[in-house]
């Protein structure tokens, strides 16, 4: 038994897990219904009740588990619980040469790979001082912002499937669709691509792919305003929205919400823009921010996909600005067969469809990473819920996790 | 693979030096002048400037930083722990950043450092690796701290109670550390260090 | 039914020898098994109609593959579910758990017996037949918190808990809009309701004025609620409570619940097409009281029904989830006061139509007319 640990802990006479909600790692809490005597024979009473919702729950997205303690449907405390897909992405990135450390990257944010090889591959490369051929940066903000176009619109229709709405799920998925596709053909895997390699990415754009790429991108915004008609205009999709699970700036910041969330908060800040990084500055767009002039207020699940929604539009413009300003050249730098960065550390911080991933790399001059740290988003994103979930219905704390569009793969890395 | 037929050698990295950082002197000029003797290194410029504070002085120094109405370091962004058996030293790192201020233009175009932030760190002995707390400064740091306990068994003073996150409670040892072994088994089920590792 | 059991034995010699009591007897049960294999027949081919529907809404194909146009899937489903294991968790009460989704689904099904599917088609034409159809689908919410409780799941208690804090709020509009129809036709008998609105499409009971217009939606809106139907499907609101109530059944038990749920829909919607929509009218007058033509009758009300069905699975597929506290505040904020209003109306208008013109149905008239005269400018 771990020291406050809540596995087999007995039941309270207040239904209360004792020490707290404060449990351990994967073991789920063993918090027992109460008796059925307890009712009988004794006047009416009410009790608390504890619910581990999940780690096999249709809304936790993945395998997420959080203990919550309601009163009714009213939760009055939960508490995240996270490590179930532990992978030890750390920890492999310290044992493995940097070249085949890139492929583990994508399986941290399985929707964002794309965004998750870039990172990596600048951490490298400002660790090794390789220039990165103009091309090849392009190429990398083109299927950077595919990448978060095809993960905004699933947020988008898969926060419609934690509120109960289908029919936006699937009709995103066709889109979603063809955007696998696109770039599948481009890598050769339709989820984890392994395509940004350290120097460059692994092939250059062919003209057919750029054709195949602007009829993604007409039928993306083609698409966007039905569903927003099913969403964001939707009577019920705002009352289920609009003013829940309100994350304010403060709160944000304190807790480290990045992202979406972040600016949904009212906070302007968008590392393409503030901290550029590839060819970034060289695009205009937009940052959405605060309110949506629609409904809700700052920092509510409504402002959180609107922001995710306008995200969208704004990568389109980003995508095509890049196909517009193509350059022509190489697309990988010579690089040796054995990578061995000059002693040094570095930081380095991207903003990923869902916020800001960051990564502290530590070089001793071998081939292998002295030290790999990741900073996922969703990792700091989700632990907000013990704060803002507090007090909020059972259903609103569903609509509050779907908002924050977590991946557990990167929350557990 | 990626790397291409030719073997020829890599450009010669970039000199790692540059001008110092405007943020960390800036920060470091605060420590100096409200918290005298606080910062015990720094390296001011390049493209990861730091300051080193003492263990005993984390949270003075991380609470100026934050109420710093000019810095206004907001959100601690990473916390990590570095392990470096050879001096019998555990490192903590924090990497702060500010989201009230935003870069300007000239900041934003710097070649080796364009990203505000400032990093402070902590080096604490091996064998009793203990350093404050920031929880109560910066909330999200709860799990970070819980991460790099369960990782590198630093432990963090002043908090409610410090529990793995990642792995489960009874997993013997902390991975990142660089002297842990595989375990034979686990509950009975043999672990296979992966080759090479 | 008795009329037709009386006409039978007077017209069988063999039948005359039996004791009248047991004709009786094996008559009824043959006429609920005819009921019970029509509405779950109907009930498969409505998940049939669901899938396909939504299939097309969601830009996908849906089940195609079993018989033509995958019309015989339920059979294929039927088998699944009832070759797969039936699980009883270990702490669950046995014998509620057993019983809870066959008084569910008594609910759905044994109102049946007092709907009219076309003149004289009914097994019990019962002078308190709306009566009796509102108090046994009722019982339905006895079943759902029994399959809540007895599970001993905690997602299965929320489910029942949400249920019945639902369908006994949705009693209240839903029983006060039938009860507005109750006032227009003087009776309670569903056959009486429907022959009144025989002849042109205004008599049609949906057409009497505009009180009578507007019970017709809020008794839609409050069996959608009461159905459990999204967008108020709480009870069993999938990304919120795993699947509600029948979280821990499985196989044939899950199935039951299923078939229950989509028998109820049928039910419902017969009823308001019984109750609203002229029953098996076709809108202009013809007589469909023969004993052939009540057939084509029934064919008229059929499609009235599946009509309805087909709103249903369209509002379903198309809205996002209530949140609890809106679904209360729906019901008891703005259709039950609307409901007292229709009620309120339809009383004042059936006394002044019968003080003014001496007939009860003129004022209405006269005001739906004024309506849609608006309309039309």
């Amino acid at each position: 038994m771990s020291p406050g640990g809540v596995r087999g802990a007995a039941q309270g006479p207040g239904g209360l897990v004792p020490g707290g909600l404060y449990g351990g790692g994967g073991e789920p809490a063993a918090v027992e219904f109460h008796e059925r005597q307890e009712l009988v024979g004794r006047d009416l009473r009410t009790e608390e009740m504890v619910f581990n919702m999940g780690p096999q729950h249709p809304a936790t997205h993945g395998v997420l588990r959080v203990v919550i303690r309601t009163d009714g449907e009213v939760v009055r405390a939960l508490q995240p619980h996270v490590g179930n897909i532990h992978r030890c992405c750390e920890k492999i990135g310290e044992s493995v040469p940097y070249y085949q450390w890139l492929p583990y990257v994508d399986r941290m944010d399985y929707l964002g790979a794309m965004c998750n090889e870039h990172l990596a591959c600048m951490a490298i490369e400002r660790l090794a001082g390789i220039e990165v051929p103009e091309r090849a940066e392009y190429c990398r903000v083109i299927v950077a912002e595919v990448q978060r176009i095809l993960s905004h619109i699933f947020a988008v229709g898969v926060y419609g499937l934690d509120l109960g709405a289908f029919t936006p799920f699937l009709h995103q998925f066709r889109e979603r669709e063809r955007g696998l596709d696109l770039l599948d053909h481009l890598s050769g895997g339709r989820l984890l691509y392994h395509y940004v390699r350290i120097g460059g990415v692994k092939r250059d754009l062919s003209p057919e792919w750029l054709d195949e790429l602007r009829a993604f991108l007409d039928a993306v915004e083609r698409r966007l305003p039905e569903y927003n008609t099913l969403l964001l205009h939707n009577r019920i999709f705002q009352d289920r929205t609009a003013g829940v699970g309100v994350i304010d700036r403060d709160t944000a910041l304190r807790w480290g919400v990045t992202g979406p969330s972040l600016r949904a908060a009212d906070v302007d800040w968008d590392c393409r823009r503030d901290v550029p990084y590839s060819v970034y500055d060289r695009f205009d767009f937009e940052v959405p921010h605060g309110h949506s002039g629609i409904a809700g207020v700052v920092g509510d699940c409504f402002q959180r996909h609107w922001v995710r929604v306008r995200e969208v539009e704004e990568s389109l413009k980003i995508v095509r600005q890049a196909l517009a300003g193509l350059p022509e050249g190489p697309v990988l730098a010579n690089l040796p067969a054995s990578l061995r960065p000059p002693e040094g550390e570095v930081y380095v911080r991207a903003e990923n469809p869902r916020g800001e991933l960051a990564a502290y790399m530590v070089s001793r001059g071998k081939d292998t990473a002295y030290r790999i740290r990741c900073r996922g988003p969703s990792f700091s994103n989700i632990a907000v819920i013990t704060e803002v979930g507090e007090g909020t219905l059972i259903a609103d704390l569903v609509a509050l996790i779907g908002s924050l569009d977590i991946v557990l793969g990167e929350v557990d890395r | 693979m990626s790397e291409p037929k030719d073997k020829t050698p890599p450009a010669p990295p970039r000199p790692d030096v540059g001008e110092p950082d405007p943020v960390t002197a800036r920060a470091l000029a605060l420590l100096e002048r409200r918290a005298p003797g606080a910062v015990l290194a720094h390296e001011p410029g390049g493209r990861h400037p730091w300051l080193r504070v003492g263990a005993d002085r984390l949270r003075e120094a991380a609470r100026l930083l934050r109420d710093d109405p000019d810095l206004a370091l907001d959100c601690c962004h990473l916390i990590s722990g570095v392990d470096w058996p050879e001096t019998g030293e555990m490192e903590v790192l924090y990497h702060l950043v500010s989201y009230a201020r935003r870069p300007d233009a000239a900041y934003r175009r710097r070649p080796l450092k364009n990203d505000p932030f400032v990093c402070l760190r902590v080096r604490v002995p091996r064998d009793a690796p203990e350093v404050p707390t920031v929880m109560d400064l910066w909330t999200g740091a709860d799990w970070h701290e819980r991460e790099t306990y369960d990782l590198l068994g630093i432990r963090f003073t002043g908090r409610k109670e410090l529990h793995r996150i990642l792995l489960p409670e009874d997993w013997p040892g902390h991975p990142l550390r660089k002297d842990w072994e595989y375990p034979a088994d686990y509950h009975g089920v043999p672990i296979i260090p992966p080759e090479g590792l | 039914m008795q009329q037709w059991l009386d006409d039978l034995i007077a017209g069988t010699a063999w039948l005359q020898a039996l004791p009248t009591g047991l004709v009786y007897t094996i008559g009824i049960l043959v006429a609920c098994k005819l009921i019970l294999l029509f509405s779950s027949l109907l009930a498969g081919e409505v998940v049939w109609l669901e899938r396909r529907v939504s299939g097309r809404m969601q830009a996908r194909i849906g089940p195609n593959r079993v018989g033509p146009q995958g019309l015989l899937q339920f059979l294929a489903d039927g088998v699944k579910l009832l070759s797969k294991e039936d699980v009883i968790p270990a702490t669950a009460d046995r014998p509620v758990f057993v019983l809870a989704p066959i008084l569910v689904y008594l609910g759905a099904f044994a109102a049946f017996c007092v709907i009219p599917f076309g003149y004289g088609l009914v097994a019990a034409d019962m002078n308190v037949g709306l009566f009796l159809v509102l108090a046994i689908t009722s019982i339905e919410v006895v079943g759902v918190i029994m399959a809540g409780w007895a599970s001993n799941s905690k997602w299965a208690v929320l489910g029942a808990m949400r249920e019945v804090a639902q369908m006994i709020s949705y009693e209240l509009p839903l029983g006060l809009s039938a009860l507005a129809i109750a006032l227009l036709a003087g009776t309670l008998n569903l056959t009486d309701i429907a022959l009144q609105q025989e002849g042109w499409l205004w008599n049609w009971y949906v057409f009497r004025g505009p009180f009578a217009f507007a019970a017709f939606f809020l008794f839609f809106t409050a069996a959608l609620a009461s159905l459990k139907r999204a967008p108020f499907d709480l009870p069993e609101a999938e990304s919120e409570l795993v699947a509600g109530f029948h979280t821990e059944y499985t196989g044939f038990r899950f199935a039951i619940f299923f078939l229950a749920e989509y028998s109820a829909m049928i039910l419902f919607s017969m009823l308001a097409a019984v109750l609203f929509l002229g029953g098996w009218s076709p809108g202009f007058p013809v007589d469909l009281t023969g004993p052939a033509a009540r057939w084509i009758g029934f064919g008229i009300l059929f499609a009235k029904t599946a009509f309805l069905l087909f709103v249903m699975i369209w509002v379903r597929w198309s809205l996002p989830r209530f949140r609890i506290d809106k679904v209360m505040y729906l019901c008891y904020k703005v259709l039950l006061p609307l409901s007292v209003v229709c009620v309120l109306g339809l009383s004042l208008q059936v006394l002044l139509g019968e003080v003014l013109w001496g007939d009860q149905s003129a004022f209405g008239r006269w005001l739906m007319g004024l309506g849609v005269h608006g309309g039309i400018r």
